[in-house]
């Protein structure tokens, strides 16, 4: 069921013999609030209580609209003023017995809710007939009710104006409570006694039926009163019901469900608030109110003009600019996952409370809001999917920079990559010095083994020899692997061996470790130290052969690379192959039927091949 | 065309009325969904009507699981998998999740032709189709987080 628009006013007047107004009023369209409250009590108490209750009633009502329902909320919010005024009246002597009557309205959608307490009263205008719709807690009504005197008497009654009950005798007050469907051109009217009590019943009829606005009503209305005498506070609202305030036709609105869920667009608001939407990390750099309306407020309007037109636009464009905003200043996906997850939940509460007053409209929201978060999911995954093909697409650019470098030094004639390996990257072992004595058997070994012939007759390989024995005895000196790896690695730079690749190194390194053991065996030094020597000795050749097959392994990488790239080419092709293959067998089948078809008669004196000649084979004929 | 390996939900206990309804729509919506196809994403009109059902009734039996199992988590492996065969076809993951939509919103316009006043199936369908959406939002978010990881790493080496 669609809202309706609703148009009110209201004022107060203290009349042509009070001094003071102790007479006051709410009027707040924006909650659906109104109330007409009657203050008494002697030494001006009477604007003190009702002032204090009006203050009262209206802040309970805003600060728990959309946690209570309307019937319960207004009846508490009577309460807690009846229990200020109490207090209040308590509190100070001057003030003890003040109190005030109170009828309000609480108008949710098409339903008002009015309670009420003492004599003001609410009437209902509908199809031009004004109905009472509160009772007036006097002695003397409750006398009628109970039927102790007739209706006629009680005008003329001594306690006709004493009440039965108000707010303020105690802290807790007996409220009336009655709700109203309301339709289209329905008025009500909250006033208090000094309207109906001096105004004439038919000039009140007639004025509240009028066509007239509801400010001018509420004016002539009181000037009726005052007409009347004047003896009391006049105070007086109308509230009128027109027709729906959505801008499109009621059965599009009825139909999509649009016209709900704009009515509870406050609703949604305080529940995106009380789900604390605006802690969001999206929201870190708003106040809670603007946070609420731009993340909450924007979504509800974007929800609303989709279902009013059928689109998905609206909550589309909402929500991708939401994610692009959050992820494109680098923020990650979950508080984006959880403030959607927030609207939903703010969405299902509303839709609670929507379901208990009609569940088939419910339903209808439900569907529409469940569709427009299925859009807002789409539009999100279309920002994060954009992001990941940028983050993929320079990913690659980066892999094929690398990927180029590789292949430029490959072809450049280098013989060596410089980039960190494995040694490199080593822990430092500490360095083991040898005592003197197994030094000096060291250095003689290496004297020796210089001056030994090497087995190669090149000046390369004399070259590559002499390197090996001094860099192997640095190494059997400090026994250190960082002076292994690098060693190594000056071993690798120095070769000249283009054809022979690796070989001769490895050669060198062989006669060179065979010398210099020959050198330390021919030591005149004690076996121990002698030993010692060899030990060093031998495991300084084992770690630069270690130091240079790593380097050996470093360099061909590129070459491995491309070695399964050609594999995987020519798997492609032979695939390729194999399928060409099935091609042409499947079409020399196809020739095969058509040059040579089944026979269904086997006539022997007429052989199907003529006499000399032979047939083509179906390769033959595709030649 | 292959039956469907799985047991008819309505043998099951506790199973929501809904998935009774959805499995007899079924063979409706299928053969919708083989008529749109082209209009849902145009590398499906290049695909033959064996393939289309295929891959229509996959979408189909992972919705029904959720439906009947509620499980999101199983339904992620779902999700996972269309993405990644989907992937296989070129498409990309946002892609796949517009398609995954689009055959939401063809159950649904199925579901209220054949049955009309059935809200709570809709309502089912279009809350299945929020969570796929979601999930596969999650899986392109996973792989955006390794693929940022990735690029810092890359950044810090050079």
């Amino acid at each position: 069921m669609s809202a309706l628009s609703i148009k009110s006013a209201g004022n107060t007047h203290q009349g042509s013999v009070r001094e003071h107004n102790e007479d006051a009023l709410i009027v707040d369209p924006k909650w659906g609030l109104y109330a007409v409250l009657d203050g008494m009590g002697g030494a001006s108490s009477g604007d003190v209580a009702a002032n204090k209750a009006r203050d009262v009633i209206h802040e309970y009502v805003r600060a728990r609209r959309s946690a209570m329902q309307p019937r319960a909320l207004l009846e508490a919010a009577i309460n807690a003023a009846s229990a200020a005024v109490h207090a209040e009246a308590q509190r100070r002597k001057d003030r003890r017995g003040m109190g005030t009557t109170v009828v309000a309205c609480l108008i949710d959608g098409r339903r008002a809710t009015v309670a009420h307490v003492g004599d003001s009263r609410a009437y209902l205008l509908r199809d031009r007939h004004l109905h009472r719709l509160t009772a007036d807690h006097t002695i003397v009504a409750e006398l009628v009710a109970r039927g102790a005197i007739a209706p006629e008497e009680a005008d003329r009654h001594a306690y006709k104006n004493v009440l039965s009950r108000n707010l303020g005798a105690k802290p807790v007050a007996a409220v009336d409570v009655s709700e109203v469907e309301l339709q289209p051109g329905d008025r009500l009217m909250l006033c208090s006694d000094g309207l109906y009590g001096y105004a004439p019943a038919e000039a009140v009829h007639h004025l509240v039926a009028s066509t007239d606005p509801p400010g001018e009503i509420v004016r002539d209305l009181i000037e009726a009163a005052l007409r009347g005498g004047g003896g009391d506070n006049v105070t007086a609202i109308v509230i009128e019901a027109g027709v729906a305030v959505v801008p499109r036709a009621t059965l599009v609105l009825r139909t999509t469900g649009a016209g709900a869920w704009w009515a509870r667009r406050d609703r949604f608001l305080a529940a995106a608030h009380s789900g604390a939407l605006h802690r969001s990390p999206l929201c870190a750099l708003l106040a809670a109110d603007e946070a609420i309306s731009l993340v909450a407020g924007n979504f509800a309007d974007a929800v609303y003009h989709d279902l009013e037109k059928a689109t998905g636009v609206n909550v589309w464009t909402y929500a991708e600019n939401l994610a692009q905003g959050w992820l494109g200043q680098g923020g990650a996906w979950p508080p984006l996952r959880d403030l959607l997850d927030g609207l939903a939940r703010a969405a299902d509460q509303v839709l609670g409370e929507l379901r208990r007053e009609d569940e088939g409209l419910a339903d209808l929201v439900a569907l529409a809001v469940a569709r427009s978060m299925v859009t807002a999911e789409t539009a999100v995954g279309g920002v994060l999917a954009e992001r990941l093909r940028s983050i993929e697409t320079a990913l690659v650019k980066v892999e094929a920079e690398r990927s180029e470098r590789h292949r430029a030094s490959s072809h450049s004639g280098a013989r060596f990559v410089d980039s960190p390996t494995v040694p490199y990257m080593r822990a430092p072992v500490p360095i083991d010095v040898p005592a003197p004595d197994v030094a000096a058997v060291l250095e003689s070994a290496r004297r020796r083994a210089q001056a030994r012939p090497a087995a190669g007759s090149g000046a390369g390989d004399r070259a590559l020899y002499t390197r090996a024995v001094d860099h192997a005895h640095k190494v059997a000196q400090a026994s250190g692997a960082n002076d292994a790896a690098l060693a190594a690695r000056e071993l690798w730079d120095v070769r000249t061996l283009d054809e022979a690749g690796v070989t001769p190194l490895f050669d060198a390194l062989d006669h060179a470790r065979a010398a210099h053991v020959e050198g330390v065996r021919l030591s005149s030094s004690p076996p121990a130290v002698r030993a010692a020597a060899l030990r060093r000795v031998a495991a300084a050749y084992q770690q630069l052969s270690a130091g240079i097959a790593s380097l050996v392994v470093e360099s061909v990488a590129p070459a491995a690379e491309q070695l399964r790239e050609v594999v995987r080419e020519t798997a492609r092709l032979r695939a390729e192959v194999s399928k060409n293959e099935a091609q042409i067998a499947e079409l020399e089948r196809a020739l095969a039927t058509v040059v040579d078809p089944p026979e269904t008669v086997r006539d022997d004196r007429k052989p199907s091949v003529p006499p000399g000649s032979r047939r083509r084979t179906p390769k033959e004929t595709l030649r | 065309m292959a039956a469907r390996a799985l047991v008819a939900s309505t043998s099951m206990s506790g199973a929501p009325a809904y998935v009774a309804a959805f499995e007899a729509l079924s063979p409706a919506v299928l053969a919708r969904l083989l008529e749109v196809r082209a209009s849902l994403d145009h590398a499906f009109a290049r695909q033959s009507p064996e393939e289309a059902h295929a891959l229509f009734d996959g979408v189909m039996v992972g919705l029904r699981t959720l439906l009947v199992t509620g499980d999101h988590a199983l339904h992620r492996g779902f999700v996972q998998s269309f993405i990644a065969l989907r992937g296989a076809e070129g498409l990309a993951p946002d892609h796949a999740l517009r398609v995954l939509v689009a055959i939401g919103d063809v159950i649904v316009q199925v579901a209220r032709r054949d049955r009309p006043d059935d809200t709570t199936l809709v309502l089912a369908v279009t809350s299945a189709i929020r969570v796929t959406a979601r999930l596969v939002n999650e899986v392109i978010a996973d792989d955006l987080a390794k693929r940022s990881a990735q690029r810092r790493q890359t950044e810090a080496w050079r």
